[in-house]
């Protein structure tokens, strides 16, 4: 198991502990002892004898036993050598709680390096520097200078910021949240978020596991990771620095680029990482996802003793993915026999506010058989007759015996507190409002259908390889970056993309040939390398029916563009096939420092550019995921034809996506390629790459 | 004896490594090889004689032992602009035969480098047609295709040369204009009874300069990263925008120097961890420590230059139009090009004839 000694030492030492109360020296041995650390532990220090009744040693090397983790605060010069050290005794595990490294300077940067360095060649797993330490309730290890020790709980917990770690500890303290496992990962010289999700995914204590993170320095391997331990535990992740203001405080505060949005967010919807944004809803999901069992299908129960919060509840349950489950006439025929007249029988079930706690108990007792049902949520609001605690108790009791999540919102504070305190130390996730307990099975279904996804399909496409190889190497040759009109399209047909028909004309006498041969209407383009946005300077000009306005076009055209741009070359006119009652979309892929091909979807025109109607996935993308990106978008009704138009070709589409994917693959010296437009016929007919863009780096 | 000289009616076309390219090919055949040069316009000092940079560049690389008083008998200067309209100066035709003759005793072959364009020299008499005529050599035009200023001028070879234009070699032939100019210019030309000798490929390798090479045209001084000083640069690209903006157009933009104001920190440190070749910091800004670090751990150069970066970036514009041939690497893949893409099959045929 990676990291075994990091969690479950049988000894640990402290180099740099101090007799100073009040120094982190001091502090990590007063933790250790304080919270009943049950292996043995070393305090190094050279110029002291005791500390807290311990026996001090000069140096690792003076320790007589063998020392299994390492936990080192001394000066940043000092822990190089400290790490040697450890490799010298055969520690493989240390963590480094000093700071003064990446985080402080060019100097510390070469020290991180160094350390980096010395670490791999001696052999140490080094967690940190510049971290608060780890706390593993299960070894009662708090190997840590923060305040307090969390319950012992089934959260693993790992954190880029330090100070999130103290903040959210101390928070946690209060709510009595448990934890498995608390760490603080500093600057990740070594062990990084990657490791961190392998070791609590194979940590028995640790059922969930939550994450704080500023960046993701391998995306590939992330991804495959974060796939991987989703599938055996949930992930749940907050990622800071998104938006363009929040990622330059991480470039300044870390030395390092953010990256994308769009490219984390895709990242986290491939890997089944559940993503939080606020760290009030990391725990919200974290909490529910370590106690209750998934729901088997999105049908909510909404059960209450008030009328507002029913309704607030099921707003929020109409705009998430879950719906309002429709209760079984069995069911209905119950609640109708101990309810009264006025109560609603039907979801949300309004018991109302003269309810004692039995009717909650027989509310309860029918919903948990509803086959109709696969998740309830318990509203209550503490009315002059409910008895909270009671209630909670026969929520806790119905639960228990519930093969559903249930989930409650005892709304108030004071009146409710007691019944709350039940619920949560008998497992029951309970919220300030009926929103945040939507949004939280919301969640619990997402990660309940994707695991009940069958595995990806990567078809593979058929593509002339060579050929777009040859295309790469002649432009890659003469310093071609951006590729011209004709090669790339040249290469998407290689890959499958059907082209418009295309002539090249000089005179406008071809130009009308070259028409009446490809069919009426055609569309005129300008040919020169120096014009890259032929749209503005009026060099393309569409829906010509005559061969004489092709004439007029061409003519038109030459003087416009001499005029706008006199000093272009002009290598003639393209004379192109109009496609007719075709839907407009955008597919594209950029790549993404962190995680490589970031492949692009999007409807066209004002949707695109407008709207922002656009969605991301990383390559490679499944079948699967290439549908998903095509429905995701909000104008997706437009492809499947409004008002009696025929449904566009989506297969054709989606075959274009898994097409772009593999070239994304295939060729990693492609940096960023654009068909704007496709256009997408009606089903069967396929679709047309009009124009295109690609761009490439030189190795 | 054969005669050729190498010329061209626009200017910066390449003639040099053809030149070069034509005499090792020339000497590798056993041929004795004589190099000359009439008129030239970079001065550049051998002991005590004062020639042609470009000129003495080649005389080296063929490896001839002629007197270099010889090589290039006319340096074309202010003084000597000054002296000509005074009237000072003449009869400078009698000097470049004189040379020319010493230059080819015993050569079964001497090249002439004509300079700049084959009218430089008018004023003086001693432009590249004259010089052809009076020496009776064959010549060959190397040019760029530029459109109609190609076509005007090399029609108008023509008529002035008639037989005497052995023919044309394309150079820096860019792909998007391949289509053109095989599918119109070479039949037009050979139409016209000027053949084509070669179409060479543009190689975006041959404009590179180095960061060190860059850095001595700027004036400007390293601060770190004195290992990369030998990095190729092919591209430019000024840091003026929004960091988001600037790292897609560096991501697309291979062996790119940037040039930025040194206060950019956000702009340089995308530039050292994106793979710039080196940064050209303007205002004579010193950057923070911690861009100076990574520079010098990812082995990027800084250059510190005065200028701003409009003036900065006007000095590179310059560089770039003009191909150095300072470079061995560079050299070579130049001749390896000649080599592939000059039809010397043809030429020599046509050497048959005269």
């Amino acid at each position: 198991m990676l990291l075994k000694k990091l969690f479950n030492p049988k000894s640990v030492a402290i180099v740099g502990a101090s007799t100073h109360e009040g120094k982190i020296g001091y502090i990590l041995v007063e933790n250790l002892i304080k919270y009943k650390y049950k292996g043995k532990i070393f305090p190094i220090n050279p110029k002291a004898k005791e500390i807290l009744g311990l026996k001090v040693y000069p140096s690792l090397k003076e320790v007589p036993e063998s020392v299994d983790l390492a936990i080192i605060a001394v000066k940043p010069q000092i822990v190089l050598d400290t790490i040697k050290l450890c490799g010298q005794k055969g520690i493989d595990t240390a963590v480094v709680i000093s700071a003064g490294f990446k985080e402080a300077g060019p100097e510390g940067a070469r020290l991180e390096e160094s350390l980096k360095k010395l670490a791999k060649e001696n052999g140490v797993r080094v967690l940190g520097p510049n971290c608060v330490g780890l706390i593993d309730t299960s070894a009662r290890l708090n190997a840590s200078f923060a305040t307090g020790m969390p319950e012992k709980g089934q959260i693993g917990f790992f954190s880029q910021s330090g100070a999130m770690c103290i903040a959210i500890l101390d928070w946690a303290l209060g709510e009595k949240v448990g934890f498995s496992k608390f760490i603080s990962l500093g600057n990740k010289a070594d062990i990084s978020e990657i490791d961190m999700l392998i070791a609590l995914g194979e940590d028995e204590n640790t059922k969930v596991i939550l994450g704080y993170l500023e960046g993701v320095e391998h995306g590939t391997t992330f991804i495959q990771v974060a796939q991987e331990v989703s599938k055996k535990k949930p992930v749940v992740l907050i990622k800071a620095g998104v938006t363009s203001a929040g990622a330059k405080a991480v470039s300044s505060h870390t030395g390092s680029l953010a990256g994308s949005e769009s490219a984390y967010q895709a990242a986290f919807k491939q890997s089944g990482v559940i993503r939080a944004r606020t760290v009030v809803d990391l725990f919200n999901y974290g909490f529910a996802l370590a106690t209750q069992p998934l729901p088997k299908g999105p049908r909510l129960a909404i059960l209450t003793n008030s009328g507002g919060p029913g309704i607030v509840a099921a707003d929020a349950c109409d705009q998430s993915l879950l719906q309002l489950a429709r209760l079984k006439s069995e069911t209905i025929e119950q609640l109708r026999s101990f309810l009264p007249p006025m109560a609603s029988f039907f979801n949300p079930i309004d018991i109302l506010g003269d309810a004692h706690v039995e009717r909650y108990e027989k509310a309860l007792d029918v919903l948990v058989k509803d086959d109709n049902v696969d998740a309830i949520l318990v509203l209550l609001t503490p009315t002059a007759t409910i008895e909270v605690e009671e209630t909670a108790k026969v929520v806790v009791k119905y639960a228990k015996k519930a093969a559903k999540p249930v989930l409650c919102s005892f709304m108030g504070k004071m009146e409710v507190a007691k019944g709350v305190k039940y619920l949560k130390k008998h497992g029951i996730p309970n919220y300030l409002c009926p929103e945040d307990a939507v949004n939280t099975l919301e969640k619990m279904w997402q990660r309940s259908h994707w695991l009940s996804q069958p595995a990806p399909e990567y078809p593979q496409i058929q593509a002339d390889k060579s050929h777009v190889r040859y295309l790469l190497e002649m432009a890659k040759r003469q310093g071609q970056f951006h590729l011209s009109e004709r090669d790339a399209k040249e290469i998407l047909k290689a890959y499958g993309f059907k082209l418009p028909q295309t002539q090249l004309a000089r005179t406008k006498e071809e130009a009308a040939e070259a028409a009446k041969k490809i069919g009426f209407p055609v569309a005129l383009k300008i040919v020169s390398p120096d014009i890259s946005h032929k749209t503005d300077i009026g060099g393309v000009i569409l829906n010509l029916d005559t061969p004489q306005a092709v004439k007029e076009a061409f003519t038109e055209i030459m003087l416009r563009v001499r005029d706008k741009r006199p000093r272009a070359a002009i290598y003639g006119v393209s004379v192109q096939e109009m496609i007719q009652g075709a839907k407009e979309t955008i597919v594209g892929f950029s790549r993404d420092p962190q995680f490589g091909p970031l492949l692009m979807f999007g409807m066209g025109g004002i949707y695109v550019e407008i709207l922002k109607d656009v969605t991301f996935r990383i390559a490679p993308v499944s079948k699967k995921e290439a549908m998903e990106m095509v429905r995701e978008v909000k104008a997706y009704a437009l492809l499947r034809g409004v008002r009696g138009e025929p449904p566009a070709d989506v297969a054709a589409l989606v075959n274009g996506l898994l097409a772009l994917s593999q070239l994304s693959l295939d060729f990693p010296e492609i940096v960023e390629a654009e068909i704007n437009p496709l256009l997408v016929k009606p089903a069967g007919q396929g679709c047309v790459a009009v124009d295109a863009r690609l761009s490439i780096k030189k190795e | 004896m054969k005669k050729i000289y190498i010329g061209s009616t626009v200017p910066f076309s390449g003639k040099g490594l053809i030149t070069l390219g034509l005499g090792k090919h020339f000497l590798s055949s056993g041929l004795k090889i004589g190099y000359f040069k009439p008129i030239g316009k970079m001065p550049f000092r051998v002991g005590n004689v004062i020639t042609d940079k470009l000129a003495y560049f080649i005389y080296q690389s063929l490896n001839l032992k002629d007197d270099i008083t010889n090589i290039c008998p006319v340096i074309l200067s202010y003084e000597l602009m000054v002296k000509r309209m005074r009237g000072e100066v003449e009869g400078l035709m009698n000097d470049v035969k004189k040379a020319f003759e010493l230059i080819s005793k015993d050569k079964d072959m001497v090249l002439i480098g004509g300079a700049e364009t084959v009218w430089l020299g008018s004023f003086l008499g001693v432009s590249g047609f004259k010089v052809v005529n009076e020496v009776g050599a064959k010549v060959i035009l190397v040019n760029k295709y530029t459109g109609e200023l190609f076509l005007d001028t090399v029609i108008e070879s023509k008529e002035i040369l008639g037989d005497n234009l052995l023919g044309v070699v394309i150079n820096w032939v860019r792909e998007e204009q391949r289509r053109d100019i095989e599918d119109l210019v070479i039949p037009w030309l050979e139409q016209n009874g000027i053949p084509v000798l070669g179409l060479i490929p543009y190689d975006s390798f041959l404009t590179a300069v180095t960061v060190g090479e860059l850095c001595e045209r700027l004036g400007g001084r390293v601060i770190t990263a004195q290992e990369g000083l030998r990095n190729f640069i092919q591209n430019y690209l000024i840091g003026g925008m929004e960091v988001d903006k600037f790292t897609e157009y560096l991501r697309k933009t291979p062996d790119a120097a940037v040039i930025v104001g040194g206060d950019r920190a956000d702009i340089q440190l995308v530039s050292i961890e994106e793979g710039a070749k080196c940064l050209v910091l303007t205002g004579n800004l010193t950057p923070n420590e911690i861009i100076v670090s990574k520079a010098e751990q990812k082995q990027v150069p800084i250059i510190l230059v005065r200028d701003d970066t409009y003036i900065a970036a006007q000095k590179i514009q310059d560089i770039s139009t003009r191909l150095s041939l300072k470079e061995k690497e560079k050299v070579e893949r130049g001749l390896a090009l000649v080599n592939q893409y000059f039809n010397f099959t043809r030429l020599k045929e046509l050497l048959l004839t005269i």
